[in-house]
């Protein structure tokens, strides 16, 4: 018998052939069902497991391990396009040098990107002995992997990157492995992207919340219902914005303020921007203006309402008005003065000529010298309303004594007072030093607290105004200068208390008083780096208190 | 020989087996059953009746009856897509050799894919195939019991033998009725080609004790019963024996291989449409002659089994010659290539494609292609 061929025939009919079994093909099937079922078991444990909110990073690292069980890999990394180049994003080992994060893949002859061209997966099976070289190849040499698989990261039919897995061993892949590396790629595509986009969104949502957050003045959106929806910051109550989100705006932020007068009601109603100036709580005076958020169809569907302080803008504004005002007077004042000098000089001249002739017993004698004392005081009087008219012209900077001060205003004001019945005292402290300011506005500032005094004082009986200066420490041991105006006067109610230094806010009648006073007061004792302090009870009195702060250069009398 | 094996199928076998096949598919656990055959089966009446036995049994089925003598590669496509469109899950044919090994053909690419070519090598099937029942309708194939399926390579013209264990059908019927309703001459075809498949695998390399017997056992009842119907008595037992005679020898070269006969006759039928068993009794004793000197003892033998008085197998081995060639003259049938339309100048083109032929390698003497050119001269 011949001895060749044997093997074949083994092989063909033999002991070494025997026919497939429908068990093993069903063990086969079965096995490969419970390896795609892991698989899928797998990817979306994965998918699950990944938020929109993590980095490259925390996401392949979800990845990594459980991929394990499913797919060995030594080398797991995903790429992404990055304005026309391929970069290395993340990658498990996690401390890779070597085609480590940030490595650059260029297009050229790369086999990643064969896989973005090819929109496919691209196996290689033995990369150290592969006939087609890829500019990785050296590289992947160095780190010992031998196989590799690369699919592309597709999201609605878009390359966005690759993922990417190596082996140490060749033939560690198959084509097998495609649809579950497809799979886990789309997946993780999609997740990637969901990531990007999330961060978009984010910085966007930044950007407009710091311009947001930047505005100073308290700016909100409110919906139909009247409900905050953002808002930039509570200015008004100092609470915290979620405090207020959700809330009601004439609820949370203005309990002051009338809603049927609001603009942001208007708005609504026309579709039309709208503003008003109204008053808020503390006697806070705001701008409000409404813009409406219209819809497509032009349906006002939110109110963006800016709330500004307009309460110092007023005060300087009046403040202005003031001073413009006390100028025309001033200058009213120094006419008529100049033409009262004239016949007061001949009044005087002549009183003084007769008296010079007139024997002193004689009894038109102290006529004579009454004319020539009142006139004189007339005269004192003229003068000083000459140097107070003149106070805008004068330097502002000025040495000023305060106890001049008082007394160039008691000048002016004395005789009102006195007439009315109204006891006067004034105590002065002799070792004041000079400061510097402007004595004018100094004076218009005692002037308002005296007038404001006496009208408090009204009818009553044993009435007195007291004015006292002096020195005194602060808490920090500064000394200060103090000028009080007292009186025991019909005091102010508590409810008005915080406005009354508000522009135009006002008690008296409507012929006597402006409202501008105290808050023109305020304004000059702030400008001269001080302020007024109150204290107050009601039918008791009140006193007002500017205290003014002594500088390094201020003068020691 | 030190190691064998030895498969066979599940056999049937019985007169009225026919009415088996249902229920067999329903057991091999068939749902709706694929049936390939060929016209003249169905001219004959039998897929009536076949279809019957497979309602009854509760069994849909798609019919595919395009099945032509000799079938080609390219031609089985359109019966693996009827088979896949029509979601079948077994296979059954019926026929003589060419239905069943399309059958077996078209199971083979239904379950493994690919082009029929690429099962032409050892150990390319991977994957099972789907259950099969083979119902012959001749005596002569074997492919019911066979790991062997013949398919033309038509873009090549040569035939491709398939070996696979996993191409043998479960069960296979054998319904000695058939064969009642076939012509003397067809019986003849079917006698020699069931002859040549027992002498061949019983000199072939492969051989072992089983497959001995059986073949022993085949060239006895078949040398007998060629002689009766050649003398015109066709009778119940006449059929049966040529029946278990055609099992035999298919369970025989399923197992132990052929030889150069069947290399030779594969070729021929793949240019001319010749029944095979008509070319086996032409080379069959040119091919022994060629052989002889390599198995003396086992012709010595095969010319007992054939009728021959033999003392001394090794000395007297060349009676089996002219035991094969007074067969052949009795049964008046052709003895030379050129008889059956043969062309000489297709000569070296045949040899050349039975050089590649799976089955020289089995056969008890080398074959190189001289030896191919040697034996067609000889037989021309």
């Amino acid at each position: 018998m011949r001895k060749v061929d044997q093997q074949i025939i083994a092989k063909l009919t033999g002991v070494q052939s025997t026919r497939q079994s429908h068990y093993a093909e069903l063990k086969r099937t079965i096995e490969e069902m419970s390896k795609q079922n892991k698989r899928l078991e797998i990817i979306n444990q994965i998918a699950r497991s990944i938020n929109v909110d993590m980095t490259y990073d925390e996401i392949i690292e979800r990845v990594a391990e459980p991929l394990r069980q499913v797919m060995a890999y030594d080398l797991l990394s995903f790429c992404l396009l990055d304005r026309g180049e391929l970069v290395i994003k993340s990658g498990i080992p996690k401390d890779q040098k070597i085609l480590g994060v940030g490595t650059v893949l260029t297009r050229e002859n790369s086999a990643p990107w064969k896989a973005i061209e090819d929109n496919q997966c691209f196996l290689r099976l033995d990369i150290w002995n592969d006939k087609n070289k890829y500019q990785e190849d050296s590289s992947l040499k160095l780190i010992g992997i031998q196989s590799a698989i690369m699919a592309p990261l597709l999201v609605r039919g878009e390359v966005i990157g690759t993922l990417n897995f190596g082996s140490k061993n060749p033939y560690a892949y198959s084509k097998s492995d495609f649809v579950f590396v497809q799979h886990l790629a789309d997946q993780l595509a999609v997740c990637l992207s969901n990531s990007n986009l999330y961060n978009e969104v984010l910085k966007s949502k930044k950007v407009w919340e710091s311009t947001f957050q930047a505005v100073p003045d308290l700016l909100f959106v409110i919906n139909k219902k009247f409900e905050v929806i953002s808002i930039n910051r509570d200015t008004i109550n100092s609470r915290p914005a979620y405090e207020v989100i959700g809330q009601k705006c004439y609820e949370k932020l203005n309990s002051v303020i009338k809603c049927d007068l609001c603009p942001a009601v208007k708005a609504f109603e026309t579709g039309q921007p709208a503003s008003a100036e109204m008053k808020g709580p503390a006697g806070k005076i705001m701008d409000i203006a409404a813009f409406p958020v219209l819809s497509s169809k032009g349906e006002v569907l939110e109110v963006v309402c800016h709330v500004k302080d307009v309460t110092e803008k007023l005060r300087m504004e009046s403040q202005l008005f003031q001073s413009a005002k006390l100028a025309a007077i001033g200058e009213m004042a120094a006419g008529v003065a100049h033409e009262l000098n004239s016949p007061l000089t001949a009044i005087l001249g002549n009183a003084q000529l007769v008296l010079r002739k007139k024997p002193n017993n004689q009894p038109e004698y102290r006529l004579l010298e009454d004319i020539k004392k009142c006139g004189t005081r007339c005269k004192r009087i003229i003068e000083n309303l000459l140097t107070f008219s003149r106070q805008d012209k004068q330097q502002a900077n000025q040495m000023v004594d305060i106890n001049c001060v008082v007394e160039n205003a008691l000048s002016l004001i004395r005789y009102q007072i006195e007439q009315n019945g109204t006891e006067l005292v004034v105590k002065q402290a002799d070792d004041l030093p000079m400061i510097h300011g402007n004595s004018q506005q100094l004076e218009q500032v005692v002037l308002n607290l005296l007038l404001n005094a006496k009208d408090a004082l009204g009818e009553k009986e044993s009435k007195y105004i007291k004015i006292t200066t002096g020195l005194k420490n602060n808490e920090n041991n500064a000394t200060e200068i103090f000028l009080k105006v007292g009186d025991n006067g019909c005091g102010i109610p508590k409810e008005n208390m915080e406005q009354i230094f508000n522009p135009f806010f006002t008690t008296k009648e409507v012929q006597k008083g402006t409202g501008l006073g105290l808050s023109v007061s305020i304004g000059i004792a702030e400008s001269h780096g001080g302020r007024i302090e109150v204290e107050s009870k009601i039918n008791q009195g009140s006193i007002f208190t500017m205290v003014l702060p002594l500088q390094d250069n201020d003068v020691e009398v | 020989m030190e190691m064998f094996s030895f498969v066979s199928p599940e056999v049937i076998f019985g007169s009225g087996t026919i009415s088996q096949c249902g229920e067999s598919a329903v057991r091999l656990g068939a749902k709706k059953i694929f049936v390939i055959t060929d016209s003249d089966i169905v001219k004959a009446g039998w897929l009536e009746q076949i279809l019957h036995h497979l309602k009854s049994a509760g069994l849909e089925y798609v019919v595919w009856a395009d099945v032509l003598s000799n079938p080609q590669d390219k031609n089985l496509l359109a019966g693996v897509k009827q088979y896949k469109q029509g979601k079948c899950d077994a296979v059954l044919a019926v026929g003589g050799g060419s239905p069943i090994d399309a059958a077996k053909a078209v199971a083979l690419l239904v379950s493994n894919g690919g082009n029929v070519s690429d099962y032409e090598h050892i150990d390319s099937v991977s994957n099972p195939l789907p259950p099969m029942l083979a119902i012959p309708t001749t005596a002569g194939s074997g492919s019911e019991v066979s790991q062997f399926a013949i398919i033309v390579n038509s873009s090549e013209k040569r035939k491709m033998t398939l070996i696979s264990k996993s191409l043998i059908p479960n069960i296979a019927i054998y319904d000695p009725q058939f064969l009642a309703t076939l012509d003397n001459k067809s019986m003849l075809y079917s006698g020699f080609n069931v002859l040549s498949h027992a002498i061949e695998a019983y000199v072939s390399v492969a051989a072992n004790p089983i497959t001995d017997t059986h073949a022993l056992d085949a060239v006895n009842i078949v040398s007998s019963s060629l002689r009766k119907i050649q003398q015109g008595i066709r009778n119940d037992e006449l059929h049966r024996s040529m029946a278990v005679a055609n099992m035999k020898a298919g369970l025989a070269f399923s197992n132990a291989i052929l030889g150069a006969v069947h290399a030779i006759t594969h070729q021929i039928c793949a240019l001319y449409n010749l029944p095979a068993g008509l070319v086996d009794a032409v080379l069959l004793p040119r091919v022994m002659e060629f052989n002889l000197p390599e198995a003396r003892y086992k012709y010595g033998l095969l010319a007992e089994a054939l009728g021959e008085s033999v003392e001394d197998y090794n000395s007297e081995a060349e009676k089996v010659l002219s035991a094969v060639q007074s067969l052949v003259k009795d049964t008046e049938l052709p003895t030379s290539l050129s008889q059956i339309g043969i062309e000489s100048t297709l000569l070296p083109t045949l040899a050349n494609n039975v050089i590649k032929d799976i089955c020289l390698v089995t056969n008890p003497r080398e074959v190189v292609l001289n030896d191919v050119i040697y034996i067609l001269r000889r037989a021309y």
